[in-house]
């Protein structure tokens, strides 16, 4: 670690501007570690003079949007100092007829969804995830950390979500992939390495981000009292009603299920009939139906204890959900796509618990919210091979292990 | 490194060695020779560059795959992966020292799971294949690139491919899940399996698209889709392409994501009407557009389409009375490439993309250059998300035509990156576009690019020559080895 001595300060200032740098205080810990120094730069320039000066000196650096997921998750390494990227808020363009947005890291998922929204009925169809009292997710933190809500079931991630990306190596280089168009296949796309990175491979200063209509109306279906093992049956419902579902959670332990339709108002309205008689479910009305999407985006968030993210087989849902009930975990389920979120008790037995049986299906835990010992034992581990290729991937982009080293639960170097 | 034109190198023989240990690995019958049947091999879809391969081995499985790669590393002999040839940026072009690899043999459909949405297959397997498979159970397989008949699934995850229908339901990358990757020194890895969110870094999102350049993908688990309860098919003609231009962008307005957009212009109308009798409305552009889910919705989805035409000045409009009709307007479409032999002896495909909102400045620009150069080209597009395909037609017996008409496809390129495009939407950059790429990219950009290549291929041996420019095949100018001025600084920096 770095001493706080005067002259690393100096060379931080000089590299993001006096107002830029301070003292790390305790509010600042990664994962339990300490940082010496915190810098906000206000512009990509002093981001790459930051990021070169640090590596050039052998000074680690953290990335850091809104902060949300500062506390959890594996320990860095080494925590030199924090880069905060909240300086970096500008909306850069906004394309109505392209549908297509660019903004700098720093800007909030809420910031943009306000600006966007009077405009030109748009929408990023990212669903934040909560802590709900939480400091705002910003766009460069939710795409590290490849977050996406319910509504996953129909838009994707980040990863379906980002059309191009500007970002600075370790050594300063600022380059670009991708571009500011919808369809694009030139050269590789390392956006997709970018997402869920956690600012290992770079610092991802600017996004351009495709975006969707926003739909006028939506309309909730619930099925209660679902047994685990209907849960499949009851997706091969769902694809197959006349319905444009955006969003398909299973909540447990109420063993409930709710789907969401979106659109014309009319249309969902229809639509949400029609999906209600085909799974056997209701129409919510209206009030009802925000709490009970309310409660899908709270879920598994609100309470103490770990939150980690689940992958299996879409067909092994129900398995899942059985898993999820024997283990008395509350879970958030996206049945259609055999992924959620289940809350455990942060404590190693738990934690192992619940990774043997979700790798016993052949799925993969992430942590999202877990306390950094937690988080490395109950984070799955790519196969060696795969393992190995992505060490030295991180190796090739990152030489030094300047930029947020050990923060990759699942082994990663 | 391959040649423009007529011109084919001799083939350097393999050293016997070589030869003999390819051949324990996949039996002597499938190591081709001989140069006649090494001619088969020497272009893809791009038949302006030819280059004979020394050798050309055909695995029947990821283990035979893995022990060729190995053979070939070790001798430090560089491969060139093959699907089915159909790719149009010369992306399966061999290297002439080098070895051409082609999958062919590995055309099974290994697995069907729709509790799961899943397909897994050999990368052999026809992208159409991949739909009928699974079309009796009620699902396909969304990408449907116009040559889906021919070409094959490894092939489209190489290139990233597309098609009309990926407005709506995106591409390749959005629909492969997992691989079986072999290294360029013959290791093998999973990347992703059935389920999504495997643990670590996204590895399979930058394999596809990657043009053959970070492995030879020997098996894939794709993602298939339910058919849409209902599809609407519509046409409408208008008197001037600006106002189909118009139309599109008012739909994408009024909130409505059809499943396709397709714009063709009066040139590649008359060719297209002369081969495939589609029966299209007559004007001087017409607009296709499909749109799919629900009835109702799908019902409720076309009308506002149709408003949005009429308000653009659309002559005519027609909903398609059942699939024989849809089917025959989409068959004008996937035609369109191949009936411009009806009005042209000689055409350059160019594949560029722009935002859609900036079409008009694009396609007049076009035509700028159909005057200046005394050229015709015909513009088949997709529409809805500015994928455009600019039919340069030429006579390639005419002297200095051919020049021109390669002249006239790089400055139309030119003009897409000049309002923010891309330099390809789905054929790739290939050995075509190699030594436009700075056009696109700056050197840090490459740089970053490079950095990925060699973390998987350190030796280059894997389709070198293709997606990255190097001074070798382009001169000086994009010099992407040069050592970029932060790593000269590394040193001595200003601190």
């Amino acid at each position: 670690m770095v001493t706080p001595a005067a002259g690393v300060g100096a060379v931080l200032r000089r590299a993001a501007g006096d107002g830029a740098v301070r003292p790390a205080t305790a509010r600042d810990r990664v994962a339990g570690v300490q940082p010496s120094w915190v810098v906000r730069p206000q512009a990509v320039e002093q981001v790459a003079a930051v990021v070169q000066a640090a590596d050039a000196r052998g000074w680690s650096v953290v990335p850091r949007g809104g902060g949300g997921g500062m506390a959890g998750g594996a320990a860095p390494s080494r925590c030199d100092l924090v880069l905060d990227l909240t300086g970096l808020d500008r909306v850069i363009e906004h394309v109505p007829g392209d549908l297509v947005v660019a903004v700098e890291a720093g800007v909030t998922l809420a910031a943009l969804q306000d600006r966007l929204g009077p405009a030109g009925r748009q929408r990023l169809m990212l669903d934040a995830p909560p802590p709900p009292r939480g400091p705002a997710p910003t766009l460069g933190g939710l795409v590290a950390a490849a977050a996406a809500g319910p509504r996953r079931h129909r838009y994707g991630t980040p990863r379906d979500l980002l059309l191009g990306a500007r970002f600075v190596l370790a050594d300063g280089t600022v380059a670009r992939t991708g571009g500011r168009v919808v369809k694009n296949v030139a050269g590789y796309d390392l956006c997709k390495l970018l997402v869920g990175s956690r600012g290992t491979l770079a610092v991802v200063v600017e996004l351009t981000l495709k975006l969707h209509p926003a739909p006028a109306a939506a309309a909730m279906v619930t099925v209660e009292r679902v047994a685990a093992p209907d849960l499949v049956p009851l997706v091969a419902l769902v694809r197959r009603s006349p319905a444009v579902v955006t969003a398909a959670e299973a909540l447990w332990p109420e063993r409930s299920v709710l789907l969401r339709v979106e659109g014309p108002p009319r249309v969902a309205a229809g639509e949400a009939a029609l999906l209600a008689r085909a799974v056997g479910g209701r129409v919510l009305a209206p009030e009802a139906g925000e709490r009970g999407w309310s409660r899908c985006l709270r879920r598994p968030w609100a309470g103490r204890g770990a939150v980690v993210a689940v992958a299996v087989a879409p067909g092994r849902v129900g398995e899942l959900a059985a898993c999820a009930e024997a283990l008395a975990c509350p879970a958030a389920l996206r049945i259609g796509l055999g992924v959620g979120l289940v809350r455990t008790a942060d404590d190693p037995t738990a934690l192992d618990r619940l990774r043997d049986a979700v790798e016993a299906m052949g799925g993969c835990c992430d942590p999202q919210r877990v306390s950094p010992i937690g988080a490395e034992r109950v984070a799955s581990r790519p196969p060696a091979g795969a393992l190995r290729l992505m060490a030295e991937v991180r190796r090739r982009f990152d030489p030094h292990g300047t930029l947020a080293p050990g923060r990759l639960a699942w082994g990663g170097p | 490194m391959g040649s423009r034109g007529g011109a084919v190198a001799p083939a350097v023989a393999l050293p016997r060695d070589v030869a003999a240990a390819l051949a324990a690995a996949v039996g002597s019958a499938w190591l081709l020779t001989d140069p006649t049947a090494l001619h088969a091999y020497a272009c893809d879809g791009l038949t302006g560059w030819r280059a004979l391969p020394r050798a050309v081995v055909l695995p029947a499985s990821t283990d035979e795959t893995a022990a060729v790669v190995t053979i070939l590393a070790a001798h430090g002999i560089p491969f060139v992966a093959r699907g089915a040839g159909t790719g149009l940026s010369g992306g399966a072009l061999p290297v002439a020292e080098g070895v051409v690899i082609g999958l062919a043999r590995m055309r099974a459909i290994l697995r069907v799971d729709l509790d799961d949405e899943r397909v897994t297959a050999q990368p052999g397997v026809t992208n159409l294949a991949v739909s009928e498979a699974v079309a009796a159970l009620g699902y396909r397989y969304a990408p449907d690139p116009s040559s889906r008949q021919v070409c094959t699934i490894g092939g489209n995850v190489a290139e990233n491919s597309g098609g009309a229908h990926c407005l709506k339901l995106g591409f390749t990358t959005h629909h492969v899940v997992g691989a079986t990757l072999v290294l360029a020194d013959g290791q093998v890895v999973e990347l992703g399996g059935t389920a999504l969110d495997p643990a670590g870094y996204d590895l399979l999102g930058a394999v596809v698209g990657s043009e053959g350049t970070l492995g030879i993908v020997t098996e894939v688990v794709l993602r298939v889709i339910p058919l849409p309860p209902a599809v609407r098919t519509l046409v409408a003609a208008f008197e001037a392409i600006d106002a189909a231009g118009e139309a599109v962008s008012a739909i994408i307005a009024e909130g409505v994501t059809p499943a396709a957009m397709e714009l063709m212009d009066r040139t590649a109308l008359s060719a297209v009407e002369a081969a495939v009798h589609p029966g299209y409305p007559s004007g001087a552009a017409v607009l296709l557009v499909e749109v799919e889910g629900p009835d109702r919705r799908c019902a409720e989805e076309a009308e506002q389409v149709i408003a949005c035409c009429r308000a653009a000045g659309a002559t005519a409009c027609r909903i398609a009375a059942g699939e024989g009709e849809a089917a025959r307007y989409w068959r004008g479409r996937r035609a369109a490439f191949a009936a411009m032999g009806r009005i042209s002896p000689h055409y350059y495909v160019q594949d560029g993309v722009i935002p859609r909102t900036r079409l008009a400045e694009v396609l007049q620009a076009i035509r700028r250059l159909e005057e200046e150069h005394g050229l015709r080209v015909a513009n088949v597009f997709h529409a809805g998300d500015g994928n455009l395909h600019p039919l340069v037609c030429f006579d390639g017996t005419r002297p200095g035509e051919a020049e021109r008409a390669e002249e006239v496809a790089t400055r139309i390129l030119d003009a897409c990156l000049a309002v923010g495009g891309s330099l390809t939407g789905e054929h790739g950059i290939g050995r075509d576009k190699v030594c436009q790429v700075p056009k696109q990219f700056t050197v840090a950009d490459q740089m970053a690019m490079h950095r990925l290549r060699t973390a998987f291929d350190p030796a280059g041996l894997c389709n070198p020559g293709k997606l990255l420019p190097t001074p070798r095949l382009c001169g000086e100018a994009p010099g992407i080895y040069r050592p970029h001025p932060t790593e000269l600084r590394g040193v001595a920096d200003r601190w």
